[in-house]
């Protein structure tokens, strides 16, 4: 069974939900060249790597609904790729070192990892019917999209080490 | 019995990605049922109102080079105004010596852009008006540089429009000068395509584009973009003409949505001898 408590499910609600609100109101102001990171993904590597996947891809489904529900895209695209990147994420979780990990550089590169699986189902599902050069895709979409979010990724991770165990999450 | 709940206990991850995954892609097959609607409504009503709530953040470094902006273009809108003025009332006296019904002129409603998703080909805009407003799925959105794009959900306070660089952006167009049809469409990139256009049609690069009188969801002669470049297309019978947009989709802040609506008695008798026949 899933060993979460009610305060850990809602504070990972209010999490995922803040996340959500800055991915709709400061990511648009931080866009480079029309690339953006994914601040619920940084949410869901966090669960993922505490709780495990079922937690991560409970919570990162109806985060991606309520994205594409309000960005008016295809719903269903964002839900899909942000349950499987929360999937893949937890294949790095270690239940004893946790609360270590998610203090260390590694996280970054998991989320680096989670975003670029993230950034190729969103591609795939998304520009499928496109005629747009594959190539472009995967550099300003896939890697552009992994890189900027894991960059983003090092502020809750150094804020974390910085706090250390006085800041319980 | 306990069997198979040690097996659903060991399996657990894997058939929680399965049901999710599968849910997402009905989700997405279904993109345009009731259902999606009523959660793309709840999302709008959920968010729209923060995010309206933290845009004032932005518009603090942008208002003061706005009015700027906003003098000088009005400046050469009054210009153009009093000519066109000068225009109608010729073109009215024109069409009238001939018989020719006269044409609608229709509302305005005009709203700020509070949410835009431009990126990873997300082309869509939140704006701050919605069904309260007369505003309805379908209406065309424009600026003062021409056509935006259109209107495909709304909340009672918002509305989201999908801009013409959106894959399933379709509109009839026409070139001014040589009045040549074809369909307005975009392929990823900055610029739009004009298709269904024959490889020995008059048009050159340079030529305007504009919204024909064709349309179900758009009113005629708005200004779509001029034409870029002409290509040979897939060696079939039609040209692969690219057309660069008026709009500057990047900077777009305001738009008005027409209260435009189909003629009910033209779409009956359309659909009646054409059911199957493209609405844009």
């Amino acid at each position: 069974m899933i060993q979460l408590n009610v305060r850990t499910y809602v504070l990972y609600a209010l999490l995922i939900l803040v996340t959500v609100i800055l991915q709709i109101s400061i990511v648009p102001l931080i866009r480079v060249m029309e690339v953006a990171p994914s601040i619920p993904l940084i949410g869901i590597a966090l669960i993922s790597l505490r709780e495990g996947p079922t937690p991560a891809m409970l919570y990162g489904f109806p985060a991606g609904l309520l994205i594409d529900g309000y960005a008016g895209e295809v719903v269903g695209i964002s839900s899909l790729a942000l349950t499987i990147a929360g999937f893949a994420m937890s294949f790095f979780r270690d239940p004893e070192k946790s609360a270590l990990l998610i203090r260390s550089g590694k996280a970054v590169t998991i989320v680096l990892f989670g975003a670029v699986i993230y950034s190729i189902v969103y591609a795939l599902a998304y520009f499928r019917t496109l005629d747009v050069d594959i190539a472009a895709i995967v550099l300003r979409h896939v890697i552009g999209t992994s890189v900027y979010t894991a960059v983003v990724s090092t502020i809750p991770v150094l804020i974390l080490a910085r706090t250390g165990s006085r800041l319980r999450v | 019995m306990r069997t198979l709940l040690g097996l659903l206990q060991l399996f657990r991850d894997y058939i929680v990605l399965t049901i999710l995954s599968g849910f997402s892609i009905l989700l997405i097959a279904q993109s345009d049922s009731a259902a999606v609607q009523v959660l793309r409504s709840f999302s709008i009503v959920t968010l729209a109102s923060v995010q309206a709530s933290s845009s004032w953040a932005a518009g603090l470094f942008t208002t003061a080079q706005d009015a700027e902006a906003l003098r000088d273009v009005n400046v050469s809108l009054m210009e153009e105004v009093m000519q066109l003025r000068r225009l109608r009332q010729e073109n009215l006296e024109l069409r009238r010596k001939i018989g020719f019904r006269e044409r609608q002129s229709y509302p305005l409603v005009p709203a700020e852009i509070v949410g835009k998703n431009l990126a990873l080909g997300q082309n869509m805009i939140t704006l701050d008006a919605g069904s309260d407003d007369s505003i309805a799925v379908n209406m065309p959105v424009i600026n003062e540089q021409g056509l935006v794009g259109k209107i495909v959900a709304t909340s009672p306070g918002y509305a989201v429009a999908q801009l013409a660089l959106h894959r399933d952006f379709r509109a009839t167009a026409k070139v001014k000068r040589s009045r040549i049809d074809g369909f307005i469409a975009w392929r990823g990139g900055e610029h739009l395509m004009l298709q269904h256009v024959s490889r020995t049609a008059d048009i050159i690069p340079g030529d305007t584009v504009v919204t024909s009188e064709y349309s179900n969801i758009f009113p005629p002669e708005v200004m779509i973009g001029v034409v870029r470049s002409i290509g040979p297309g897939d060696g079939g019978q039609f040209s692969e003409i690219e057309v660069e947009p008026r709009v500057n989709f990047a900077a777009l802040e305001r738009v008005f949505v027409v209260r435009y609506r189909e003629d009910p008695g033209r779409m009956q008798l359309e659909e009646r001898v054409y059911p199957s026949s493209v609405e844009n």
